[in-house]
């Protein structure tokens, strides 16, 4: 089946939207705005066009990276590297020339507000380290469902723990259950479909 | 190159030590003045660096103490690398000829307008005397007294302006003989006094009419002094002048006297090839294939960096090199990425793509640019103070030698470099360093060359002992001041009497001895019916085109049905972007010139391949235009100009191809040389 997906300024547009409206005018973690864009393409099927493959913080695809650094070129966006004792991290915030652009383009990305509210809703409350645990676990969900395997519960959970060795179950399982109270994993609820019936 | 000075280096050093005896009482006078008080070896601070003080040194002994008849009868030859200083030395030496020798003209050849108006700016008003205060004051005369005529320039020009002027600023052929004009230039040169020659970038000079025209001036130069960055031509050609300073690379890094250079690469993990029916531009298949499958493919290395993608791709490292320099810059100055192209084509579309794509405020120069626009390239530099200046530049061979924008903080390379003259003299145009105001001398500074990796430069690199920074992905952020490499030590000549010339060959010298190196040259045998062997070609109508570049770091784990299975990215479907992908705005008239033009460029390529002058080249091109349109338009006889934008869309993508297959025959082209339409 061909999908038609969004061209450079849709998938702009709907980034730049997120940056927007992530928590008012506080700045967006790269690694959230990656995971975010996930979400938005594998649960709630926004064409954004990306590949996301398995990498060490999580499903991962280097064109949000390119189109990033597109949407700083404009001057909608403005990436921040940020260096602490530990390591490094990247903010993006919005920059001047944001809502002149998202009202001219508004027919592109106004079909996806409602699952762009949706996941900013669902999902702005966790942290990056977080959402790299929750987009693993619904990675590690699609990947069965690719393949029509059927996991539990324990399944999902040893095998995001086994991707991300150095999360542990405490922190894990309740992100699961936020999940499943989204009903976002398929393999786990066919599973349940079944066994009720 | 052979050193000529060597064999008298240690006799210059003992003159040296010994206060310069032998010279010109104001020779001494002008030295001293130069001479820093505190340490008698060096130059006084403000004055020279100290390679340009041991270049004019060196330029006394040879002129005063050796004679022309000992060494530089044709001239001196200074090698110094962009960014050394070529422009002070020239004026220190146009300084001391006037006090110790009463020289009233100094004439300056340059091979180009960008040089020309380069040295220009820095000789009008005497303004390189004073910044680096050449002029004692106890000279007869002062910065201002040293008055510029431009040859053709905007503010004077005209044989007339030549009977009062004191640094006369010019191209070579404004002295030509084949023209009025340079007639009468040179009639007025030859009746004027003796004069100092300056031969900036003389490694242009040994062309036929250039070389005939320095020995026609020749009885009434004084003195003439060649410049250059690349004594040794594409061709390998070098200057007749006899070379007495060196100033490479090497020891310029050493100096801290430049920018350290640093390649940027990218990692590719994986890339897809999108394969398209050239007549239709319909899609046949895409292929994904491994990094390191990619070779068998036979995609032309400039694909790599001219393919829409592969070419965002790149730009998208390059601005974010540019965005570190603009960081390093702290407002102080605006950084410049340089793009460099190959052709026309190629360069317009980088362009579009900077400023429409990227929407970078991007400067395109090409050799059809008008007078404003080789004025911004030169000022680019100096935007800033707009308030709206241009970010980056693109130039296909343009901007070479003489374009100096120290603010050129990144270089993108969208072409091949095949020559070691071409390589060195690009990657020149950032190695300047920029020493503006609230610019700390020592401060380190670095001129980011992004590449890739299929272009196979590393032998360019080693020349530049560049820093490689391999496996770039976009979003990679540097602090090159932290490890940037120790300099390369300096090669010091210790022992100069041992120097020895290496003899030229012997003309008819014969090895008949037991190793016979034989040249696998290929000997071409022109075709007679060149027009049936080109009628025979038989193209195949499927255009490839690199789709898509991923880079690498992805990590696949297995999943089987109790565990592991190959994990692969989410959606499985075949993707397509809603319309067309973004592609480069092009109308039909700028399609045909972009053909005719790329045409235009084979012709001149084929030639050089089959080893022909071109001079042929507008012989080859009409082959190439007559060839096109009997292989790709539907009625063959109408010409480019009538031709549907489908059939000018077919041709531009079989063009690649129109150049690989006689390239693979090229006695097609020594035939079009030799017998022409007999």
């Amino acid at each position: 089946m061909e999908v038609h997906t969004l061209d450079y300024i849709g998938r702009m547009a709907v980034m730049t939207a997120l940056v927007k409206n992530y928590q008012g005018a506080e700045c967006i973690k790269r690694t959230v705005l990656m995971k975010m864009l996930y979400l938005l393409q594998v649960v709630k099927q926004v064409p954004l066009g990306y590949r996301f493959q398995f990498y060490l913080y999580g499903p991962y695809d280097s064109r949000v990276l390119n189109d990033l650094a597109l949407a700083e070129s404009w001057g909608l966006i403005r990436q921040e590297y940020i260096e602490y004792s530990t390591g490094y991290f990247y903010k993006i915030c919005e920059e001047l020339g944001t809502d002149p652009f998202l009202e001219e383009f508004k027919d592109v990305w106004h079909p996806y507000q409602e699952a762009i509210r949706w996941v900013l809703e669902n999902f702005r409350q966790y942290d990056a380290s977080q959402m790299e645990l929750l987009a693993t676990l619904v990675w590690v969900d699609r990947s069965a469902v690719a393949t029509n395997a059927e996991l539990t519960e324990e399944q999902i959970v040893q095998t995001a723990l086994a991707l991300k060795p150095k999360a542990t179950e405490e922190t894990v399982r309740p992100l699961l259950l936020h999940l499943k109270r989204l009903n976002i994993l398929r393999s786990l609820n066919k599973r349940l479909s079944r066994s009720v019936s | 190159m052979f050193n000529h000075f060597s064999r008298y280096e240690e006799d210059f050093i003992q003159w040296r030590k010994g206060g310069y005896p032998r010279v010109k009482p104001e020779t001494r006078q002008y030295i001293n003045f130069l001479t820093d008080p505190e340490d008698n070896q060096s130059p006084r601070e403000g004055t020279l660096w100290s390679h340009q003080w041991k270049a004019f040194l060196r330029t006394v002994y040879a002129y005063e103490i050796l004679g022309k008849h000992t060494i530089g009868r044709n001239g001196l030859l200074h090698n110094i690398v962009t960014g050394g200083g070529k422009t002070a030395l020239m004026a220190v030496i146009i300084a001391w000829m006037r006090i110790a020798h009463g020289v009233e003209r100094f004439v300056i050849l340059c091979p180009n307008l960008i040089v020309r108006d380069r040295l220009e700016d820095d000789f009008e008003q005497g303004k390189v005397f004073k910044a680096r205060q050449l002029i004692p004051d106890w000279a007869p005369f002062t910065s201002e007294d040293f008055a510029l005529t431009t040859l053709g320039g905007n503010r004077q020009s005209g044989w007339a302006s030549l009977l009062s002027a004191s640094v006369i600023l010019g191209n070579i052929h404004q002295f030509y003989t084949s023209n009025t004009s340079g007639q009468s230039n040179l009639s007025q040169l030859m009746n004027g006094p003796e004069f100092v020659l300056f031969n900036d970038e003389a490694h242009n000079s040994p062309a036929p009419e250039w070389d005939r025209t320095l020995q026609r001036i020749a009885p009434k130069v004084l003195l003439r002094v060649d410049l250059t960055a690349t004594p040794e031509r594409a061709d390998g050609q070098r200057p007749d002048s006899d070379l007495i300073f060196e100033y490479n690379i090497q020891e310029a890094l050493a100096d801290g006297s430049v920018k350290t250079p640093v390649v940027y690469q990218p990692s590719i993990e994986t890339v897809e090839l999108t394969y398209t029916d050239a007549r239709t531009g319909e899609r046949r298949r895409v292929e994904e294939i491994d990094w390191a499958e990619v070779d068998r493919l036979g995609l032309t290395a400039t694909q790599w960096v001219t393919d829409d993608e592969p070419m965002r791709q790149q730009m998208a490292i390059a601005l974010q090199r540019l965005k570190e320099q603009e960081r390093r810059a702290q407002g102080r100055y605006q950084p410049i990425l340089f793009v460099v192209a190959v052709c026309k084509a190629d360069a317009q579309k980088a362009w579009r793509t900077l400023n429409d794509y990227f929407r970078v405020r991007t400067l395109l120069v090409t050799e059809d640019s008008d007078e404003e626009d080789r004025r911004k390239a030169r000022e680019l530099g100096e935007a800033q103070r707009s308030g709206h200046p241009y970010k980056a530049v693109v130039s296909v061979l343009m901007l070479r030698e003489g374009w100096d924008v120290p603010e050129v903080g990144v270089i993108l390379l969208l072409r091949k470099f095949s020559s070691k003259v071409y390589g060195q003299q690009v990657i020149g145009r950032g190695l300047r360093r920029v020493r503006t105001k609230g610019v700390d001398p020592n401060e380190p500074q670095i001129c980011a060359v992004v590449d890739h990796p299929k272009l196979d430069h590393d032998w360019l690199w080693q020349i530049f002992n560049a820093k490689k920074r391999e496996n770039v992905s976009i979003d990679d952020s540097f602090d090159e001041t932290e490890d940037l490499p120790p300099p390369p030590p300096k090669q010091e000549l210790t022992k100069p009497h041992l120097v020895i010339r290496v003899p030229d060959p012997i003309p008819n010298f014969v090895d008949d001895g037991e190793f016979v190196v034989e040249i696998q040259a290929q000997t071409l045998t022109p075709i007679r019916n060149w027009r049936e062997a080109l009628d025979s070609i038989h193209y195949e109508p499927t255009a490839v085109e690199i789709t898509r570049v991923d880079i690498s770091g992805v990590v696949e784990r297995e999943l089987g049905a109790e565990g592991w299975h190959k994990l692969h990215s989410a959606p499985e479907d075949t993707l397509r972007e809603k319309g067309e992908p973004y592609a480069v705005p092009i109308s039909d008239d700028e399609l045909r010139d972009l053909i005719r033009s790329r045409l235009l460029e084979m012709a001149e390529e084929l030639l050089i391949e089959a080893g022909c002058a071109t001079l042929y080249k507008d012989r080859m091109y009409e082959v190439l235009v007559d060839h096109v349109r009997r292989k790709f338009l539907s009625d063959p006889n109408i010409s480019l100009g009538l031709a549907e934008r489908e059939e000018l869309e077919y041709i531009w993508k079989m063009l690649p191809q129109v150049k690989e297959k006689i390239s693979a025959n090229l006695g097609i082209v020594k035939g079009v040389v030799h017998f022409g339409d007999e």
